[in-house]
């Protein structure tokens, strides 16, 4: 009896503790064992490692985190707050881009007793918010308060390609904070994400508005991710070229300078010095800002509202006069390689060598001092691509990444980090168009051709045999994966 | 020291001269140069500079030194035997591709005492040699020991040629030191990197001199090819060439500007003037063993001589004249060196442009914006002769915008294609509508800009004045 109202006792003090909690019965503290790739060696993947960091549950029993607290993600644990037992949980949606995240729990017991957080808008400047999370150096729930310093587009560092609004607070934010609630008023006012070296008491935290994005986009159960104009803006300050333009010297309208690639009907519909007056009917001033919410920010914020094939109103001067263009937006996929990955890399073994895509990830993999490891062509071949041509912002570069030391191939006598240009007389713009190239030679050689103008060649028969040695010698479960 | 004396025959074009055994106390002298240096990150500033080296007396008013550090002399002087006495000295003749210089004293008084030194034509490979300068008023003798001679770059240009390299404890040096072997002048140094020296050898300098002495026009030649070793049997037998260990592949043609169509990318070089080219692009030199064949360009020939190749081409053996061409900095898209001459800008509206050379670069540092390392490798462009950038702009009421814009490279002006300075100046005299348009490179993070053409002059004037920069343009 005793024992009964003592176990009756703690179970109503648990359900006590958790109906006496605020947001923080909905924070989830979440564990990540990760196993990332090698990028050099794309068929190794790293000893497994674990990251800590935070979610929220949201309205569907699902929990909402960061892209980055969840991804490599070999095995999900989540708890609740104040209860030691470890769930299973799946990621539902993941979307690099804006560093969010959805995760699934299997167990629906999991989220009883567990309301879900409300989105709420975009917090004011000056204005107080507290954020809930995990982070290091403890192992309870940890909160912090501070004030909405600014708010303004940022680099998200998760895709490091891709510049979204963000809200910068003096509230602490720190590892393990990732994915974790940021509160105003009872509801989410962001999500805890990222903060920049070298600055001191900022935080970061991505705004409803791009949280909200990512819901909607989830919605018919496929993530697509946020679309891209695919145009350079300019501020238009400069009174002679408003002149020219046959603009007033008032601060009315940004120029589009550049049209990127791959964005045919941006091109079709868009013109190079045509100046944005107005995006979805908010009025640029002439150094690209709109006054978004009370707040003076990038017109690419409006951009970032729109769905992948939805279009966007915008105003624009041209020639002369105002025209009106409704502009539809689509994502971007030809840019994965310039941004972090998170899928395993593509590779392809002949004769002992290693090619891969050239990518970022490749990149960061050779060490710090990356830049002065490869040569400015390379880097040309990554970053410019888009500012080319159409056909150059689709290739992916392929990079011989490693060599595996063989007599057939023991002389030769090209590196690793070098771009292929050519195999067997075709040009190379892909792994499958090496994969295909490799099956076209038509004696017993096939013929490299690299950027650096160097050739080399490996008799095909001894390359074959080499490779079937060699993914023996090292445990290289396949000869490619494309 | 026990004297001989005797009759010379310095070069076979050269003055009969009185020659006698080293004594660095009567041959050897200390170099004081005074030169203008420039800095291009600030083109119109110049600046003072001084260069303490070494030369020695190699003839009647001829003191032989290293050209390098020489750029933008315009005072030098020399002082002898240790006193405190400084001769002003006129530089004579400089080639900073082969890095020699030659400077003569005007007045007689210096000459008195001092004997010349004999330029050795043999090289040593082993042994000992001794390193001399003045210091405080004294000889320093130093000792060096040989490590090994090999063709390689020059300390001032990119050509090639014999260089010997000695260990040695002395400090400081590099600043062309007396290099001797017993009583022979072995050659002065061009470089030193901790207890290393790279030495110019005596030999490389007398072929140099006899050169210029035949023809003040001649010029040393270089390959203007990459090549790339064949070690590896399949490529060779890929090109059907059933040889190993042979020949060099050509990746590259005509990367500085130089060459003639003699070469293609793809050929295999197996012999040159006579030499056999092994695969590691090596060949036998009958006097010092396997040196790179790329010192060849300047070890028996000089521009404009036409040298025998064996090459394999399209499977097939063949013959082909290949024309040395002549080092010339001013042939490269980008040009690597640019000595005795100021650095190149113009200043329109606050924009600053600056031709885009080696120096720009080196002053930009590692940092620098990858596009211009990529236009540097990028041989004849779009038939370009050279790129200009907007190295930085001097913000005024006039450039409003655009303070931000700096190294960026510019493709066109009005529509006017820009391969240098005077390419701009005659843009800007043709304005499109009263407004000059500058469009950049198609990689750059801005493509247009524009400016106001009726303004600019007198926005020019008013920038130049308010940035205290004497001339609107250095061409």
């Amino acid at each position: 009896m005793r024992l009964l109202f003592s176990k009756t006792s703690l179970l109503l003090l648990f359900i006590a503790s958790i109906a006496s909690a605020g947001p923080e019965r909905s924070v989830i503290q979440i564990t990540n064992y990760v196993q990332q790739p090698d990028w050099v060696e794309p068929w190794r993947f790293s000893p497994v490692g674990a990251g800590v960091g935070s979610g929220f549950v949201i309205e569907g029993q699902r929990i909402m985190t960061n892209a980055h607290v969840v991804s490599w993600s070999k095995q999900l644990i989540v708890y609740r707050f104040q209860d030691p037992k470890p769930y299973r949980a799946e990621v539902e949606f993941i979307g690099h881009d804006c560093d969010l995240a959805v995760l699934k729990v299997e167990d629906p017991t999991f989220f009883e007793g567990l309301p879900a957080l409300e989105i709420g808008a975009l917090p004011k400047v000056r204005s107080t918010v507290i954020t809930y999370g995990y982070p290091a150096g403890g192992r309870q729930i940890s909160y912090t308060s501070g004030v909405v310093s600014r708010i303004e587009i940022q680099r998200y560092v998760q895709p490091n390609n891709r510049n979204l609004l963000a809200v910068q607070t003096d509230a602490a934010i720190n590892p393990g904070n990732s994915g974790g609630p940021v509160v105003q008023d009872g509801k989410v006012v962001g999500v805890s994400f990222q903060g920049k070296p070298g600055l001191e008491n900022a935080g970061f935290f991505i705004p409803p508005n791009i949280i909200r994005h990512f819901l909607k986009d989830i919605n018919d159960g496929y993530y697509h991710g946020f679309p891209d104009a695919g145009i350079s803006i300019v501020g238009l300050t400069n009174p002679a070229y408003r002149e020219l333009l046959g603009l007033s010297p008032d601060n009315r309208g940004a120029r589009i300078d550049t049209i990127l690639h791959p964005f045919p009907q941006t091109h079709e519909l868009l013109h190079a010095d045509d100046v944005l007056l107005e995006v979805s009917g908010y009025e640029v001033g002439s150094d690209g800002t709109v006054l978004y919410e009370g707040n003076r920010v990038h017109c690419a914020v409006l951009f970032d509202e729109v769905q992948h094939g939805e279009s966007i109103q915008l105003k624009l001067w041209r020639e002369g006069k105002p025209v009106e263009v409704e502009l539809p937006l689509f994502v971007n996929r030809e840019d994965r390689i310039s941004g972090n990955q998170y899928e395993p890399p593509p590779y392809l073994i002949v004769g002992g060598l290693v090619f891969t895509e050239l990518s970022s990830n490749y990149l960061a993999s050779l060490g710090r001092d990356w830049r002065s490891k490869i040569s400015a062509d390379v880097l040309h071949e990554l970053f410019y691509r888009d500012r080319i041509s159409e056909a150059d912002a689709k290739r992916k570069p392929v990079v011989l990444s490693k060599v595996l030391k063989h007599p057939t191939n023991v002389d030769f006598a090209v590196g690793p980090r070098s771009i292929l240009a050519k195999v067997n007389g075709r040009a190379i713009s892909d792994m499958q168009a090496l994969h295909e190239a490799l099956g076209q030679s038509d004696d017993a050689f096939h013929r490299f051709e690299f950027l650096s103008g160097k050739f080399e060649a490996l008799n095909r028969a001894e390359a074959e045999r080499a490779d079937q040695e060699l993914l023996q010698t090292y445990n290289i479960p396949s000869a490619q994966r494309l | 020291m026990t004297r001989k004396t005797a009759f010379i025959l310095f070069g076979f074009l050269l003055p009969f001269v009185v020659l006698a055994d080293f004594d660095p106390e009567t041959s050897v002298v200390e170099i004081e140069v005074t030169k203008k240096s420039y800095d291009y990150r600030t083109p119109w500033v110049v600046r003072n500079e001084q260069v303490s080296k070494n030369g020695i007396v190699i003839g009647p008013n001829q003191i032989l030194t290293t050209a390098d550090g020489l750029s933008g002399q315009y005072l030098s002087r020399i002082k002898k035997g240790g006193i405190s006495r400084q001769y002003t000295a006129d530089l004579q003749w400089v080639d900073y591709y082969a890095n020699v210089a030659i400077f003569d004293v005007a007045d007689e008084e210096f000459w008195q005492g001092m004997e010349p030194v004999e330029l050795s034509r043999t090289i040593p490979q082993g042994g000992e040699l001794q390193i001399y300068r003045w210091r405080g008023g004294r000889i320093e003798e130093r000792a060096a020991e040989i490590i090994r001679l090999f063709s390689g770059q020059s300390k001032t240009s990119y050509i090639r040629h014999l260089i010997l390299t000695a260990s040695s404890p002395i400090e400081s040096a590099g600043w062309a030191e007396i290099v001797v072997d017993g009583d022979d002048l072995v050659g002065l140094t061009a470089s030193a990197s901790k207890d290393t020296l790279a030495i110019l050898p005596a030999g490389f300098i007398a072929m140099v001199l006899e050169r210029r002495e035949a023809s003040a026009d001649f010029r040393l030649g270089y390959f203007d090819f990459k090549s790339m070793s064949a070690n590896n049997p399949a490529l060779l037998a890929s090109k059907g060439l059933d040889l190993r260990d042979v020949g060099v592949v050509v990746t590259e043609v005509g990367g500085r500007g130089l060459s003639s169509d003699d070469l293609q990318p793809g050929d295999v070089i197996l012999e040159i003037d006579g030499f056999e080219i092994d695969s590691e692009g090596t060949y036998l030199d009958p006097e010092y063993g396997r040196l790179s064949m790329s010192g060849l360009a300047t070890r028996r020939h000089v521009a404009g001589e036409v040298l025998p190749f064996r090459i394999w081409r399209e499977g097939r053996e063949r013959m082909i004249d290949y024309t040395l061409p002549g080092a010339d900095f001013d042939k490269e898209l980008i040009p690597e060196q640019r000595y005795d001459a100021a650095a190149q800008y113009l200043v329109a509206g606050g924009f600053v442009f600056q031709p885009l050379n080696g120096p720009l670069m080196n002053a930009l540092g590692k940092n620098r914006p990858p596009l211009l390392d990529y236009y540097r490798r990028q041989t004849g462009a779009d038939s370009r002769a050279g790129f200009v950038v907007l190295s930085g702009v001097l913000p005024d009421d006039f450039n409003l915008g655009y303070e931000d814009l700096r190294y960026l490279l510019v493709d066109k002006i009005n529509g006017q294609p820009i391969n240098d300075l005077a390419d701009i100046e005659a843009a800007l005299k043709r304005p499109e509508g009263g407004f000059h348009r500058i469009q950049f490179m198609q990689e750059e993070r801005v493509q247009h800009v524009v400016l106001n053409a009726r303004d600019m002059e007198g926005a020019t004037m008013r920038i130049l004045k308010n940035y205290r920069i004497p001339a609107r343009s250095q061409l």
